[in-house]
């Protein structure tokens, strides 16, 4: 798919869901939309490099109607240096009767537990490094699918999606039904383990079966404990736990600290080797707010094979309403063959700038 | 003569006050408070130093135990909190996350304001929690109040201590200070508007401050309240909280 495939599709899309929600009488439209605007300053081994990005999205949504939802939201993104990009980032269609749910179209859905690591997420994946950890949240991608739910109890739900092939038109390959994806899932709580949520989910895709399990709990300290068995027999697994607590009469302190392991990766590592793999992963996440809407927080990605690591300060302040200002600090430590490496240029970042919703 | 005088209405205080007990005033507060159920569309305005942020919100509550929050303001659109027992659900639709707290999370300030998802979500009777230390009377601008002094029962409860101002007449909460465990003084709650349907008083208008931060405030004001609202336990449900 080229670039003004690209560009055309969100807009026929756009036009497709405002003729549907224009054509309801019952339904309403709200809308809003966000401005992210940034500086940044990459450093490394070259010259420094200065480069300004607009990120913009416009989200439309359905209103006051209790047994259907859509959701279309459009996304641009401009910088300095690159070309412009323009994307659909969310078009979906929900409702449902009295325990049955049905979703239609490019959304997201978050199976398994954990922020950084969430080795239960077999539909969006959770064992990667692909996370934006200076976001709200660190993986927000969406996909095609159709979902089925039932809500089986006031806290349990069992839930069946198929997605289609997500491939590469470029590539000259064909979205054959073999390439779909077929995931279900069954969540319950047991009120005599401590309340303790359990889901058992199962994904298929050609002959790859991917089961998983996921676990969470807390009383005063939030963990959760998740696990799935790869197409290799090979097994990811993470862990995490979240406390909250009050530091002096007007700071709250958050600490996270989550783990991913991948038993299928290398326990040692290999001096100058081009593929080296870690086997596991460490995150860790201190955050420090104060009431008046300011927040500071270190997040910090570990890989104790290579000894490695990515390490991001960063401060958030909401000055006004819909307005918050923003800057974080970005270092990568470890060699050229490493996980994180601090040689190339963008191993060091600085960035300043501001969001706005309106 | 003067002697005699203050003797006299510390006489007659005394003789008021043992009319009706601290916990008595508490539990006829508490029911003039109390509904099955309700649905309410409100607004939250915090004050800082930075100015005026306002989120606006619909509340479902089915008892002190069960409570769903959807936020309705643009910033938070569709974020939903939903309390049931000692548990806090936060869903967040652009992540379609859902987070689970307990324990100390649920004193969190609620979207940066003075008010924890402790406060915003209910809690059970006050005299679960605490016992009363102090009774008297004592007038609060133009209302005669009753004054209780609250020690709190355990070191899980949110505020180690607690004063209350109660209305004689209407027996409604006009104020109440909320104190550290070291004893100073956090938050400041008055209630500035009222009003009555059948049996039931609720602020309509009130004001929580944060007295550790300057020019830092809360005000709660109610626009719309529908008592015995019919809502079932199935609604405070983790299907409605992510619909």
């Amino acid at each position: 798919m080229n670039y003004y495939q690209n560009k055309r599709l969100p807009m026929t899309a756009a036009t497709l869901v405002l003729l549907l929600l224009s054509h309801s009488p019952q339904a309403d439209v709200t809308s809003n939309a966000e401005l992210n605007f940034s500086n940044t300053l990459l450093l490394g081994s070259a010259d420094p490099l200065y480069i300004a990005d607009a990120i913009s999205k416009l989200r439309l949504q359905s209103a006051n109607n209790n047994k259907v939802k859509a959701t279309l939201e459009l996304g641009a993104k401009s910088s300095s240096y690159l070309e412009q990009e323009v994307s659909l980032d969310r078009a979906f269609i929900k409702t449902r009767t009295d325990r049955y749910r049905i979703t239609l179209g490019k959304t997201r859905l978050s199976w398994g537990e954990g922020s950084a690591f969430n080795a239960g997420d077999v539909i969006m994946g959770g064992s990667d490094l692909n996370l934006q950890l200076t976001e709200n949240d660190y993986r927000n991608s969406a996909t095609w699918l159709t979902s089925f739910y039932r809500a089986t109890g006031r806290f349990s739900f069992t839930e069946l999606v198929i997605m289609p092939p997500e491939i590469q038109a470029d590539l000259n390959e064909s979205p054959t039904l073999d390439k779909a994806k077929v995931a279900a899932r069954t969540q319950f709580r047991v009120d005599r383990l401590a309340k303790t949520k359990f889901e058992l989910g199962y994904a298929l895709k050609g002959t790859h079966h991917q089961p998983y399990i996921s676990l969470q709990g807390g009383s005063g300290l939030n963990w959760h404990l998740s696990a799935n068995l790869q197409a290799d027999h090979s097994i990811n697994a993470s862990a995490g736990v979240y406390t909250l607590s009050n530091l002096g009469e007007q700071y709250t302190l958050s600490f996270r600290s989550e783990l991913l392991y991948k038993s299928a990766g290398r326990s040692t590592e290999i001096p100058n080797g081009d593929n080296y793999r870690t086997y596991a992963y460490a995150y860790v996440e201190f955050g420090l707010s104060k009431g008046d809407g300011q927040s500071y927080y270190n997040r910090n990605i570990i890989s104790p094979i290579d000894q490695s690591a990515m390490i991001i300060l960063g401060t958030n302040i909401n000055l006004h309403q819909g307005l918050n200002l923003f800057s974080h600090v970005s270092m990568q430590q470890g060699n050229s063959d490493d996980t994180f490496k601090q040689n190339l240029i963008g191993s060091y970042s600085l960035t300043l700038g501001s969001r706005f919703v309106f | 003569m003067k002697i005699a005088l203050v003797t006299s209405l510390l006489l007659i205080s005394v003789t008021l006050l043992a009319d009706i007990t601290a916990e008595e005033v508490i539990e006829k507060m508490e029911q003039r408070q109390e509904f099955k159920s309700a649905f309410i569309q409100g607004r939250m305005v915090i004050n800082d130093r930075f100015g005026e942020k306002i989120s606006t919100f619909d509340s479902w509550s089915l008892g002190t135990d069960n409570s769903l929050i959807a936020f309705t303001s643009l910033e938070e659109q569709g974020q939903k909190v939903l309390r049931s027992d000692n548990d806090i659900y936060i869903y967040y639709p652009d992540a379609e996350e859902l987070i689970r707290l307990s324990g100390s999370a649920l004193r969190d300030g609620m979207l940066g304001s003075d008010v924890s998802y402790e406060d915003m979500t209910g809690e059970k009777s006050l005299l679960n929690d605490y016992r009363v230390t102090a009774f008297s009377q004592e007038p609060l601008g133009k209302h005669s109040t009753y004054k209780i002094e609250l020690q709190a029962l355990r070191s899980s409860v949110a505020y180690p201590k607690q004063i209350l101002w109660i209305d004689i007449d209407t027996l409604n909460g006009i104020q109440a200070h909320k104190f550290s465990l070291s004893g100073k003084l956090i938050k400041v709650e008055r209630v500035l508007e009222m009003i009555t349907q059948g049996d039931h008083t609720f602020a309509i208008h009130s004001k929580v401050e944060d007295k550790l931060k300057s020019n830092s405030s809360t005000e709660f004001f109610i626009d719309h309240i529908e008592i015995d609202y019919p809502v079932t336990l199935d609604f405070f449900s983790l299907d409605e909280l992510t619909w």
